[in-house]
Formats: C-alpha cells, structure tokens, sequence
C-alpha cells in the first residue's frame, strides 16, 4: 500500500492550513481553512491573507511580514470578516526550501464572547473574580484608615499604619494569585536568552534589589522559543529567590549560566510530539539549601521556605515556564555547597537556520 | 466649591466623600452616568470625581457634558 499524497493528507486535516506566497498571498488552504476563512480556495487563491483575516496582535502581523519568523500563538484574537471574532491557537513558520514562502496553521478556539471552556476554566479563573470583588472593598478599608491617621498620633497612628500595611499585604497576594490563574494569551517567538536576563538585572536593580551576579554565558547561544516577558519573570523570580537564599551567607554567590546542552532533555509537547530542549538556563546560589522536606514541593503554590512568602514566585515560574514548552527544575550539589535552579527550553527549530543558510 | 461624585461601589464612595469633605468640599454622590447627567444639566458643579466603569457604561468613553465644561485630569 502506498502512502496517500500530500494533498490527500492536508485534505484530512481538521486543523486550517494555509500557505502564504512572498508578498503574503494564499497560494493554498486546505478544507478546514476554507471552512474557517467562509471562502473556497477558488476565491481564496493570490488574494492577501490580510482581505480575509486580521489579527489584533501586532506581533502576528510584523511576523507575517518578516517572512522567515517563526511564531506560535495561543488565545490569540483575530477577525474573521463575515464570520465575526474569533479565538485562534496557530502557528506561522518559513516554507522549506521555498524562499519567502510562509506556512499558518489555524486551530479555531471559538467565537470570542462564547463559553469555551468548561468546569476547569471556571475553577482557573476563580482567583481572578474572587479578586476583583475584594479589591474595592480593600481599596476602602485603606482609605478609611488614612483618613483616621490623619486625626491621630503616636501609638494610634501606628495603628491605622497596621491597617494600611495588612491591606497592602493581601493586595499584593492577590495580585500574585492573579498573575498565576490570569489566561494571557501566549505568543512565542525566537527570543534572545542573555537579552532577557540583563533585563530582569536591570528590573532588579531598579528596585534596590539587585543581587552581585557572575554570568557564565554560552557566547553562541541559539535563539529561545519562548516569550520575552515570560522569560524576564522567570528571571526575575529565580534571582530574587537566589539573593534571598544567599542573604545570610558570609561571601554569598549567584551564578547565572546559559549553555546549549544538544540532546539532553527531551519530553512530549501537548500534541505529542517529542520536543528538544537543548538550551539551558541555570540559576545557583551558594545559601543553606532548600529544606530537605520542602524540595519536593517548593514549585507548588502557597509553599514557601520564607517567613514572609506567599509561596507564588515559583509556582509562577514553573507555569510560565510550561507555558513555553519547557521544564524546571532544582537541585542541590553538597559538595560545592550550591542550589541550582535549571530551566530548559526548545530553541527555535531547524527550519529556519536552513532558510537562513540558503539567504546567506 | 461643590464636587459631583461619581461612583458605585458604596464603599469607595464613602471613603472618597469622607476625604473630600475633610478638606472642605461639599459633595453630591450618585452612582450612575444617567443620574450623573441629570445632575450636571440642574446644577453646577466645581469638579467631577468619577469611577471608570459604572453599572451603565464606561466613563472612560467621551462624552458631552451637558452645559458644563470640564478640562479632565486622569
């Protein structure tokens, strides 16, 4: 038995597929996208992606016009004339061996304004809710003791201080839970790693917190598929933990670490594909170490090894990690007296440094 | 010097004319952008304190006042 052709094979597929000239016309879509776009590929053929789908993320759009970027987007909004808006996971990536030529596949989420999800994403963005409705009341709790501390002295004022300080505390747990449950949708694109990290050092410095770092950066490092602003939370998180776990040793150190570290580390992405997570980011510092009891935990949110933790910080980082189809995780070396921090991440595939061979 | 209020949640509205009144200025509340129209078409008002989202629409849209004039500072 033969294998079916391409086009037999495209033609199954419940995900649009389109592909995009250079001057980003449709050359072809497949059922599914014409399905999508409410067109047949009779009518679809050489006009402009841009007639029959808009995208309101700016970054979707400047990519399409870089031709060779490779992007992928979830929950990203997009409209469809004649159809309305919509919610699309999709991907755009550079045609092999055709210069200029662009690939989009679509995953219609659904309509925007439609429940799409079901029990779990009520359960997700209950933290949201449940924080928009303390934070005006929170609001007025600590504009009611400012107005009282303006009558007051002494010991009494330290107590309208007790009242604002503990509001502030709450808000900033909130915030952090908010952070943690909020569905952003999530663009990745090739981002440059030591770019990331002299941005979260500078976001530390500016805060006064800014630990003395040693950088062992891989000169030649490929380029992360991942989102910047991810990647700088994650950074800034993971410092703050190290100057935090370093405070009260006598010469305290943090190493930051990037290398390339080809076929370590290989896990299943949500379609199940095998994804290579070759670049290497480790974060170390020379404190105390993790509690024993706690190292199987310290990922999951509200634990915390700190006595004025909320517990959020790394459970931030492991889901913005997750986020961009990567993996962290910690380790203690006894000998050196270090506490590594490793996040592993996929770099942008092959695909494209082959159409930057043949640019070259 | 009267300022016109414009809020609905009952707690912030209390707190904020608590503070304008400490400093001496007599306040009108009302919690929506209906009654803050009928409002600025009866009286005058030196200044306008609004929440952002109200129960009827969102303040941050612009708007014509009705015979008053506001510069607005955010």
């Amino acid at each position: 038995m033969s294998l079916p052709d391409a086009q037999r094979q495209l033609a199954s597929l419940s995900l649009a597929v389109l592909s995009l000239g250079p001057d980003q016309t449709i050359t072809g879509a497949n059922p599914a996208a014409e399905q999508l776009l409410g067109q047949s590929m009779r009518r679809l053929a050489g006009r402009p992606l841009a007639e029959v789908i808009r995208f309101n993320e700016p970054r979707l759009t400047d990519g399409l016009a870089e031709r060779d970027a490779q992007i992928s987007a979830r929950g990203t909004s997009a409209f469809v004339p004649g159809q309305g808006p919509r919610l699309l996971d999709m991907t755009i990536a550079p045609m092999l061996d055709q210069p200029g030529w662009q690939v989009l596949t679509i995953h219609d989420v659904g309509s925007i304004g439609e429940d799409t999800g079901g029990g779990d994403d009520a359960v997700l963005r209950g933290p949201e809710i449940l924080a928009h409705e303390i934070k005006n009341p929170l609001a007025g709790i600590r504009g009611a003791a400012q107005l009282l501390g303006r009558k007051l002295q002494g010991a009494e004022l330290a107590l309208t201080g007790l009242i604002t300080d503990e509001v502030d505390r709450i808000a900033k747990l909130i915030d952090q839970m908010q952070s943690l449950s909020r569905r952003t949708p999530q663009i990745l694109s090739p981002c440059n790693l030591h770019e990331a990290i002299r941005r979260a050092r500078e976001v530390l410095e500016v805060g006064g917190k800014a630990p003395a770092v040693v950088e062992e950066f891989d000169p030649s490092l490929p380029l992360v598929f991942g989102n910047v602003d991810a990647l700088v939370q994650v950074l800034i998180n993971l410092l703050a933990n190290a100057s935090e776990a370093c405070r009260d040793t006598a010469a305290p150190r943090i190493v930051v670490r990037t290398r390339f570290a080809s076929g370590l580390q290989l896990h299943p992405s949500a379609a199940g594909k095998p994804v290579r997570l070759p670049i290497e980011l480790r974060v170390s510092d020379n404190g105390p170490g993790i509690d024993p009891a706690m190292r199987e935990h310290v990922f999951e949110p509200f634990v915390t090894t700190k006595k004025a933790g909320q517990g959020l910080g790394l459970a931030l980082v492991r889901r913005l990690v997750r986020d961009m189809n990567g993996r962290v995780s910690h380790d203690r070396d006894d000998a050196g007296n270090w506490t590594h921090f490793r996040v592993h991440l996929p770099m942008v595939s092959e695909v494209r440094s082959a159409n930057e061979e043949e640019a070259a | 010097m009267s300022v016109l209020l414009v809020e609905d949640d009952e707690t912030i509205a209390i707190v904020i004319t608590a503070a304008l009144e400490a400093e001496g200025f007599p306040v009108t509340r009302c919690d929506s952008i209906a009654e803050r129209d009928r409002l600025l078409g009866a009286r005058n008002f030196a200044a306008l304190v609004t929440d952002v989202m109200l129960t009827d629409g969102d303040e941050s849209k612009p708007w014509a006042g009705s015979g008053n004039s506001f510069p607005i500072c955010r």
